[in-house]
Protein backbone atom coordinates (compact mmCIF):
# COMPACT_ATOMS: atom_id res chain seq x y z
CA UNK A 1 0.00 0.00 0.00
CA UNK A 2 1.38 3.36 -0.93
CA UNK A 3 0.68 6.61 0.75
CA UNK A 4 -0.67 9.23 -1.63
CA UNK A 5 -0.06 12.21 0.59
CA UNK A 6 3.72 12.07 0.84
CA UNK A 7 5.87 10.74 3.66
CA UNK A 8 6.28 7.14 4.75
CA UNK A 9 3.12 5.08 5.01
CA UNK A 10 2.09 3.47 8.31
CA UNK A 11 3.10 0.13 6.76
CA UNK A 12 6.56 1.44 5.90
CA UNK A 13 7.03 2.78 9.42
CA UNK A 14 5.90 -0.53 10.93
CA UNK A 15 8.23 -2.49 8.64
CA UNK A 16 11.14 -0.25 9.52
CA UNK A 17 10.56 -0.65 13.26
CA UNK A 18 10.15 -4.40 12.92
CA UNK A 19 13.42 -4.64 11.01
CA UNK A 20 15.20 -2.51 13.63
CA UNK A 21 13.86 -4.70 16.45
CA UNK A 22 14.97 -7.91 14.69
CA UNK A 23 18.44 -6.53 14.00
CA UNK A 24 18.82 -5.25 17.58
CA UNK A 25 18.03 -8.71 18.93
CA UNK A 26 20.43 -10.36 16.52
CA UNK A 27 17.70 -12.34 14.77
CA UNK A 28 18.58 -11.03 11.32
CA UNK A 29 21.62 -9.36 9.84
CA UNK A 30 21.19 -6.21 7.79
CA UNK A 31 23.55 -7.33 5.03
CA UNK A 32 21.71 -10.63 4.59
CA UNK A 33 18.38 -8.82 4.52
CA UNK A 34 19.74 -6.42 1.89
CA UNK A 35 20.92 -9.38 -0.20
CA UNK A 36 17.43 -10.91 -0.12
CA UNK A 37 15.78 -7.64 -1.06
CA UNK A 38 18.32 -7.19 -3.85
CA UNK A 39 17.70 -10.68 -5.21
CA UNK A 40 13.92 -10.37 -5.16
CA UNK A 41 13.37 -6.75 -6.01
CA UNK A 42 16.30 -4.52 -6.89
CA UNK A 43 17.89 -6.95 -9.36
CA UNK A 44 14.69 -7.14 -11.39
CA UNK A 45 13.65 -4.48 -13.85
CA UNK A 46 11.56 -4.11 -17.01
CA UNK A 47 14.48 -5.09 -19.28
CA UNK A 48 13.42 -8.74 -19.11
CA UNK A 49 9.88 -7.93 -20.20
CA UNK A 50 11.14 -5.68 -22.98
CA UNK A 51 13.45 -8.41 -24.29
CA UNK A 52 10.58 -10.89 -24.37
CA UNK A 53 8.43 -8.52 -26.44
CA UNK A 54 11.29 -7.59 -28.79
CA UNK A 55 11.85 -11.27 -29.48
CA UNK A 56 8.14 -11.80 -30.16
CA UNK A 57 8.07 -8.84 -32.56
CA UNK A 58 10.85 -10.38 -34.63
CA UNK A 59 10.01 -14.09 -34.40
CA UNK A 60 6.47 -15.00 -35.44
CA UNK A 61 6.68 -18.58 -34.23
CA UNK A 62 7.91 -17.42 -30.81
CA UNK A 63 5.14 -14.79 -30.69
CA UNK A 64 2.52 -17.50 -31.17
CA UNK A 65 4.09 -19.73 -28.52
CA UNK A 66 4.32 -16.80 -26.12
CA UNK A 67 0.65 -15.90 -26.51
CA UNK A 68 -0.46 -19.55 -26.31
CA UNK A 69 1.70 -20.65 -23.38
CA UNK A 70 3.92 -17.97 -21.91
CA UNK A 71 5.23 -20.29 -19.18
CA UNK A 72 6.87 -22.57 -21.74
CA UNK A 73 7.94 -19.82 -24.13
CA UNK A 74 9.71 -17.87 -21.38
CA UNK A 75 11.76 -20.92 -20.46
CA UNK A 76 13.15 -20.86 -24.00
CA UNK A 77 14.64 -17.46 -23.17
CA UNK A 78 16.19 -18.70 -19.93
CA UNK A 79 13.49 -17.00 -17.88
CA UNK A 80 12.20 -20.16 -16.25
CA UNK A 81 13.13 -18.70 -12.86
CA UNK A 82 10.19 -16.37 -13.27
CA UNK A 83 7.87 -19.10 -12.05
CA UNK A 84 9.56 -19.74 -8.77
CA UNK A 85 9.32 -16.11 -7.84
CA UNK A 86 6.97 -14.86 -5.15
CA UNK A 87 3.44 -16.16 -5.55
CA UNK A 88 3.52 -16.19 -9.32
CA UNK A 89 1.88 -19.31 -10.59
CA UNK A 90 1.30 -18.56 -14.22
CA UNK A 91 2.14 -15.95 -16.79
CA UNK A 92 0.02 -14.72 -19.65
CA UNK A 93 1.03 -12.20 -22.28
CA UNK A 94 -1.81 -10.26 -23.86
CA UNK A 95 -1.32 -8.65 -27.22
CA UNK A 96 -2.45 -5.21 -28.29
CA UNK A 97 -3.95 -5.21 -31.77
CA UNK A 98 -5.32 -2.64 -34.20
CA UNK A 99 -8.70 -3.04 -32.50
CA UNK A 100 -7.91 -3.84 -28.84
CA UNK A 101 -5.76 -2.10 -26.25
CA UNK A 102 -4.98 -3.95 -23.01
CA UNK A 103 -4.09 -2.61 -19.58
CA UNK A 104 -3.43 -4.48 -16.32
CA UNK A 105 -4.41 -3.80 -12.71
CA UNK A 106 -4.97 -5.62 -9.45
CA UNK A 107 -8.04 -4.15 -7.78
CA UNK A 108 -7.72 -6.45 -4.74
CA UNK A 109 -4.10 -5.63 -3.87
CA UNK A 110 -1.15 -4.96 -6.19
CA UNK A 111 -0.41 -8.20 -8.09
CA UNK A 112 2.05 -7.45 -10.87
CA UNK A 113 4.43 -9.36 -13.17
CA UNK A 114 7.35 -8.48 -10.90
CA UNK A 115 9.57 -11.27 -12.20
CA UNK A 116 9.66 -9.66 -15.65
CA UNK A 117 9.14 -5.99 -14.78
CA UNK A 118 10.67 -5.51 -11.36
CA UNK A 119 8.72 -3.99 -8.48
CA UNK A 120 5.53 -2.11 -9.39
CA UNK A 121 5.53 1.69 -9.50
CA UNK A 122 3.76 3.55 -6.71
CA UNK A 123 0.85 4.63 -8.88
CA UNK A 124 0.10 1.00 -9.79
CA UNK A 125 -0.45 0.27 -6.09
CA UNK A 126 -2.43 3.44 -5.40
CA UNK A 127 -6.09 3.26 -4.42
CA UNK A 128 -6.84 5.78 -7.13
CA UNK A 129 -5.42 3.76 -10.06
CA UNK A 130 -6.91 0.49 -8.81
CA UNK A 131 -10.37 1.95 -8.38
CA UNK A 132 -10.48 4.13 -11.46
CA UNK A 133 -8.87 2.08 -14.24
CA UNK A 134 -11.69 -0.48 -14.19
CA UNK A 135 -14.37 2.24 -14.08
CA UNK A 136 -12.99 4.83 -16.50
CA UNK A 137 -9.97 3.32 -18.28
CA UNK A 138 -9.98 5.84 -21.14
CA UNK A 139 -9.89 8.74 -18.72
CA UNK A 140 -7.03 7.14 -16.75
CA UNK A 141 -5.05 6.34 -19.90
CA UNK A 142 -5.62 9.91 -21.04
CA UNK A 143 -3.96 11.14 -17.85
CA UNK A 144 -0.94 9.02 -18.80
CA UNK A 145 -0.94 10.81 -22.16
CA UNK A 146 -2.44 7.92 -24.09
CA UNK A 147 -5.43 8.87 -26.23
CA UNK A 148 -7.17 5.95 -27.93
CA UNK A 149 -9.59 6.12 -30.85
CA UNK A 150 -13.21 5.43 -29.85
CA UNK A 151 -13.33 2.35 -32.08
CA UNK A 152 -10.48 0.68 -30.16
CA UNK A 153 -11.76 -1.57 -27.37
CA UNK A 154 -10.07 -0.96 -24.03
CA UNK A 155 -9.70 -4.26 -22.20
CA UNK A 156 -8.74 -4.09 -18.52
CA UNK A 157 -7.23 -7.22 -16.95
CA UNK A 158 -7.84 -7.46 -13.21
CA UNK A 159 -5.25 -9.88 -11.75
CA UNK A 160 -7.59 -11.36 -9.17
CA UNK A 161 -6.16 -14.91 -9.04
CA UNK A 162 -2.84 -16.64 -9.77
CA UNK A 163 -2.13 -15.48 -13.32
CA UNK A 164 0.15 -12.50 -13.84
CA UNK A 165 -0.39 -10.50 -17.00
CA UNK A 166 1.97 -8.51 -19.17
CA UNK A 167 0.95 -6.45 -22.20
CA UNK A 168 2.65 -6.82 -25.58
CA UNK A 169 2.48 -3.37 -27.17
CA UNK A 170 2.16 -2.82 -30.91
CA UNK A 171 5.45 -2.67 -32.77
CA UNK A 172 6.05 0.86 -34.01
CA UNK A 173 6.35 1.39 -37.73
CA UNK A 174 9.75 2.27 -39.10
CA UNK A 175 11.50 -0.39 -37.02
CA UNK A 176 11.74 -3.12 -39.67
CA UNK A 177 15.55 -3.02 -39.65
CA UNK A 178 15.97 -2.76 -35.88
CA UNK A 179 17.81 -5.47 -33.97
CA UNK A 180 16.61 -6.87 -30.63
CA UNK A 181 18.49 -4.31 -28.52
CA UNK A 182 17.14 -1.40 -30.55
CA UNK A 183 13.61 -2.74 -30.30
CA UNK A 184 13.83 -3.43 -26.57
CA UNK A 185 14.94 0.18 -26.02
CA UNK A 186 11.55 1.34 -27.35
CA UNK A 187 9.60 -0.71 -24.81
CA UNK A 188 9.03 0.98 -21.46
CA UNK A 189 7.65 -0.47 -18.27
CA UNK A 190 4.51 1.59 -18.79
CA UNK A 191 4.00 0.06 -22.25
CA UNK A 192 4.24 -3.43 -20.71
CA UNK A 193 1.57 -2.45 -18.16
CA UNK A 194 -0.57 -0.93 -20.91
CA UNK A 195 -0.64 2.73 -19.89
CA UNK A 196 1.60 3.72 -22.82
CA UNK A 197 2.49 2.63 -26.33
CA UNK A 198 5.94 1.56 -27.41
CA UNK A 199 8.03 4.60 -28.26
CA UNK A 200 8.30 5.68 -31.87
CA UNK A 201 11.88 5.47 -33.12
CA UNK A 202 13.73 8.77 -33.21
CA UNK A 203 13.46 10.55 -36.51
CA UNK A 204 10.36 8.63 -37.51
CA UNK A 205 7.91 10.60 -39.56
CA UNK A 206 4.67 11.38 -37.80
CA UNK B 1 -18.74 -27.41 -12.40
CA UNK B 2 -16.86 -26.71 -15.61
CA UNK B 3 -17.44 -23.81 -17.98
CA UNK B 4 -16.52 -23.88 -21.65
CA UNK B 5 -15.20 -20.70 -23.28
CA UNK B 6 -18.14 -18.69 -24.63
CA UNK B 7 -20.44 -19.69 -21.76
CA UNK B 8 -22.49 -16.86 -20.31
CA UNK B 9 -22.14 -16.84 -16.55
CA UNK B 10 -23.30 -14.73 -13.66
CA UNK B 11 -21.13 -14.23 -10.61
CA UNK B 12 -22.62 -15.04 -7.24
CA UNK B 13 -23.50 -12.38 -4.73
CA UNK B 14 -21.68 -13.14 -1.52
CA UNK B 15 -20.24 -11.43 1.52
CA UNK B 16 -18.38 -14.22 3.30
CA UNK B 17 -16.87 -14.03 6.72
CA UNK B 18 -13.13 -14.23 6.21
CA UNK B 19 -11.71 -13.79 2.74
CA UNK B 20 -12.62 -13.93 -0.93
CA UNK B 21 -11.03 -13.06 -4.25
CA UNK B 22 -14.32 -12.17 -5.90
CA UNK B 23 -14.11 -8.38 -6.19
CA UNK B 24 -17.29 -6.63 -5.06
CA UNK B 25 -17.64 -4.68 -8.31
CA UNK B 26 -18.08 -7.88 -10.36
CA UNK B 27 -20.34 -9.71 -7.86
CA UNK B 28 -23.77 -10.48 -9.25
CA UNK B 29 -22.70 -9.44 -12.77
CA UNK B 30 -23.12 -11.13 -16.11
CA UNK B 31 -20.11 -11.99 -18.25
CA UNK B 32 -18.59 -14.46 -20.68
CA UNK B 33 -16.03 -17.16 -19.95
CA UNK B 34 -12.94 -16.49 -22.06
CA UNK B 35 -10.48 -19.15 -20.90
CA UNK B 36 -9.54 -21.56 -18.14
CA UNK B 37 -6.40 -20.51 -16.24
CA UNK B 38 -5.66 -23.77 -14.45
CA UNK B 39 -6.49 -25.33 -11.11
CA UNK B 40 -5.75 -23.47 -7.88
CA UNK B 41 -6.75 -23.55 -4.23
CA UNK B 42 -9.85 -21.51 -3.37
CA UNK B 43 -8.68 -18.64 -1.13
CA UNK B 44 -12.04 -18.46 0.66
CA UNK B 45 -11.35 -21.93 2.05
CA UNK B 46 -7.57 -21.71 2.30
CA UNK B 47 -7.83 -18.79 4.70
CA UNK B 48 -9.33 -21.21 7.23
CA UNK B 49 -6.66 -23.83 6.55
CA UNK B 50 -8.75 -25.81 4.06
CA UNK B 51 -7.71 -27.11 0.66
CA UNK B 52 -10.33 -26.94 -2.08
CA UNK B 53 -8.84 -26.81 -5.55
CA UNK B 54 -10.89 -25.59 -8.46
CA UNK B 55 -10.48 -24.28 -11.97
CA UNK B 56 -10.00 -20.54 -12.29
CA UNK B 57 -11.69 -18.94 -15.29
CA UNK B 58 -11.09 -15.64 -17.01
CA UNK B 59 -14.46 -13.93 -17.33
CA UNK B 60 -14.94 -10.88 -19.53
CA UNK B 61 -17.51 -8.27 -18.55
CA UNK B 62 -18.80 -5.46 -20.74
CA UNK B 63 -18.26 -2.17 -18.95
CA UNK B 64 -21.97 -1.34 -19.29
CA UNK B 65 -22.82 -4.56 -17.37
CA UNK B 66 -20.63 -3.37 -14.48
CA UNK B 67 -21.31 0.35 -14.41
CA UNK B 68 -24.59 0.89 -16.24
CA UNK B 69 -25.06 4.23 -17.94
CA UNK B 70 -21.91 5.59 -16.31
CA UNK B 71 -19.68 3.14 -18.22
CA UNK B 72 -17.23 4.37 -20.79
CA UNK B 73 -18.06 3.14 -24.32
CA UNK B 74 -16.22 0.22 -25.89
CA UNK B 75 -14.55 -1.04 -22.73
CA UNK B 76 -14.38 -4.47 -21.08
CA UNK B 77 -12.93 -5.88 -17.87
CA UNK B 78 -11.48 -9.38 -17.52
CA UNK B 79 -11.21 -10.95 -14.07
CA UNK B 80 -9.90 -14.38 -13.01
CA UNK B 81 -12.55 -16.12 -10.93
CA UNK B 82 -12.73 -19.48 -9.15
CA UNK B 83 -15.54 -21.80 -10.30
CA UNK B 84 -17.31 -21.41 -6.95
CA UNK B 85 -17.95 -17.76 -7.79
CA UNK B 86 -19.76 -18.59 -11.05
CA UNK B 87 -23.08 -20.01 -12.18
CA UNK B 88 -24.41 -20.53 -15.68
CA UNK B 89 -26.72 -17.73 -16.65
Amino acid sequence: MSDEHGGPSPQAIRTSRLEAALVTRGLVETNKLDAIVDEHVSARNPDAGARVVARAWTDEAFRRRLLDDADTALQELGLGWAFNFQSTRRFQVIENTATTHNVIVCTLCSCYPTALLGPPPGWYKSDSYRARVVLEPRAVLGEFGLQLDPDIEVRVWDSTAETRYMVMPLRPSGTEDFDLDQLAALISRDALVGVAQAREPEGAAG
Amino acid sequence: MTFEPGTRVRTRVQNPYGHTRLPGYVAGRSGEVVAAQGVFGLPDVAVFGGDQVETVYTVRFAACDLWGDDAEPNATVCADLWATYLEVE
